[in-house]
């Protein structure tokens, strides 16, 4: 840390906020950082979206991501990030904690050191919940294997960045259910839910009880003055600062052509399925271009799925190489134990870059939609032993 | 190209050690593209963007925005020119950033328009090329920046 500890930070706190006005504050109180010298070290924002808004990452294909007519039956609002990452849905049970502040302010030199550095009073926050978090590659924050928050970070051409974790403190796995597009369109919708619930975890779920955001909101802001030995002083958003934010939602986020603008890589999907001494093994894989956007291995056999987080997860936004796909699922093999599976990790390889396979073989995504994850196009192979 | 301890790094090249890049003059053009220490530090790129061809920048300004691993960051003029071309391969796997740095995953070509002042910012030279890699790939091994390969 390179802090002055008597330089305070700012402390701002709104609920309820539209998805172009929350993004446009997030990205508005970035650029008062970029001359470096204001009145604050940061700006802690911590933040909550009306119930729903739907957020694509920075160059996310919407289309792909969302099924925008269920967001207009929904009544879900769509919005594109300027921070990287997958789709999320936001809400009032999901706390947004916006870091903004100039990069020289603090002692980094990699954008993962800095994710690192930045979600410490995060993790310290939770743990007084009683809740053990770590941070995990590809910058998420896990809780025995499933993903508890996503962080992510913009940088500006001056070096004022922000950094952004969104945090379930609690979550509507059907509702979410029914504006994204993950890859397992074909389950049931009980089916769905356990799946999504065998991946993802939620601060009152882990503490076993509802956990309302307003003391998460509190623990954090705790947590961020201890860490870093600094005063937080609330202030809440001026009638000018406001101007300047819904001028900027107007200008950009509420725009089509941000909202829709296209990526130059293919979305494309698969699936294959697998004959194992344990049972069938079905893996779905979501794709952009060369770049493996999601994983998913299922398989009713399969009652710890921990380690197919953990393979599922290390392969997020990695790049489709069959050597680099064995070489993250040989490495959880080794270092977890699974002693009543009857899959080895070549099986695990395989089917991975099956589905993968046929995801390049298959029609590519079109405006019109089509083939998520198509099941007819996924013949089940026979291992041999 | 030469082996400093894990990379390989061409020594014959300008680099512009601020921005991130290296730069092959031809003539007035300068091509450029990620530094090896850069990409091997930032993790895979998933994604590129190139501000409109044609257009021209000052040093330092953004002609591109690139994301790994959920962050996105703005590629920074090195030197002031405008834009004659940029690389259609990355944009469609900017995956090539990583693996072919300088060879196909180049990122644009510059027409210079400030050459004469702005080349004395530069690291070049084989020894000073050489030398200051050693430093910083220590630096960056020692604080476990660098990807285990």
């Amino acid at each position: 840390m390179n802090l002055n500890s008597h330089t305070p930070w700012r402390l701002v706190r709104e609920d309820a906020v539209s998805a172009g006005y929350g993004l446009a504050a997030d990205e508005f109180f970035t650029s008062t950082y970029a001359a470096e010298s204001t009145e604050h070290g940061a700006t802690l924002r911590l933040y909550t979206y009306r119930d729903h808004c739907a957020l694509v990452g920075r160059f996310q294909n919407i289309h792909a991501e969302l099924d925008l007519d269920a967001c207009q039956r929904e009544e879900v609002e769509v919005g594109r990030r300027l921070t990287g990452g997958g789709a999320i849905i936001m809400g009032k049970d999901q706390l947004g904690i916006c870091l903004a502040s100039h990069s020289k302010r603090f002692e980094w030199q990699t954008i993962r050191d800095l994710c690192a550095q930045l979600s410490v009073p995060v993790v310290q926050a939770l743990a007084k919940l009683g809740i053990q978090a770590t941070f995990r590659a590809k910058n998420d924050l896990e809780v025995g294997g499933k993903k508890i928050a996503g962080l992510g970070v913009y940088v500006d051409p001056n070096g004022a960045f922000h950094f952004h974790t969104s945090l379930l403190v609690d979550l509507d796995i059907p509702q979410m259910l029914k504006v994204l597009q993950i890859p397992i369109q074909k389950f049931s919708d009980k089916q769905k839910v356990e799946s999504v619930a065998q991946r993802i975890t939620t601060v009152s779920r882990e503490a076993g009880r509802k956990v309302p955001v307003e003391e998460v909101r509190q623990l954090i802001q705790e947590q961020y003055a201890s860490y870093f030995q600094i005063n937080l002083e609330e202030q809440a958003v001026t009638a000018e600062e406001r101007n300047h934010i819904n001028r900027l939602a107007e200008e950009r986020y509420h725009q089509e052509e941000w909202l829709f603008q296209r990526s130059p890589q293919a979305d494309m999907s698969g699936m294959s399925l697998k004959k194992t001494p344990a049972g069938l093994l079905r893996t779905y894989i979501g794709l952009k271009g060369e770049t493996i956007k999601s994983v998913l291995i299922t398989g009713d056999f399969l009652e710890d799925t921990e380690l197919f987080s953990k393979i599922e997860s290390q392969l997020k936004w990695s790049p489709l190489d069959k050597a680099a796909i064995e070489k993250v699922v040989f490495a959880v093999f080794s270092k977890n134990e699974h002693p009543d599976l009857q899959i080895n990790p070549e099986d695990v390889t395989n089917a991975i870059w099956m589905a993968a396979q046929r995801a390049h073989a298959a029609e590519r995504y079109t405006y019109q939609g089509a083939c998520y994850y198509p099941e007819e196009s996924g013949k089940v192979e026979e291992l041999k032993s | 190209m030469k082996k400093i301890k894990n990379l390989s790094i061409r020594t014959d090249l300008f680099y512009a050690t601020e921005e991130g890049f290296w730069l092959d003059i031809s003539g007035n053009i300068a091509r450029i593209g990620m530094s090896p220490l850069v990409q091997e530090s930032t993790g895979s790129f998933v994604a590129v963007r190139f501000e409109e061809e044609g257009a021209s920048f000052a040093k330092g300004q953004s002609f591109g925005s690139v994301e790994a691993e959920k962050h996105v960051g703005h590629l920074k003029m090195p030197v002031s020119g405008t834009i004659v071309a940029v690389n259609e391969k990355v944009l469609e796997n900017p995956r090539l950033l990583n693996t072919d740095p300088y060879g196909s995953g180049w990122l644009a070509e510059i027409d210079l328009t400030n050459w004469d002042s702005e080349q004395s910012h530069l690291l070049s030279g084989e020894a000073e090329v050489e030398a200051w890699f050693e430093t910083e790939i220590e630096k960056y091994e020692d604080k476990g920046w660098l990807a285990e390969s």
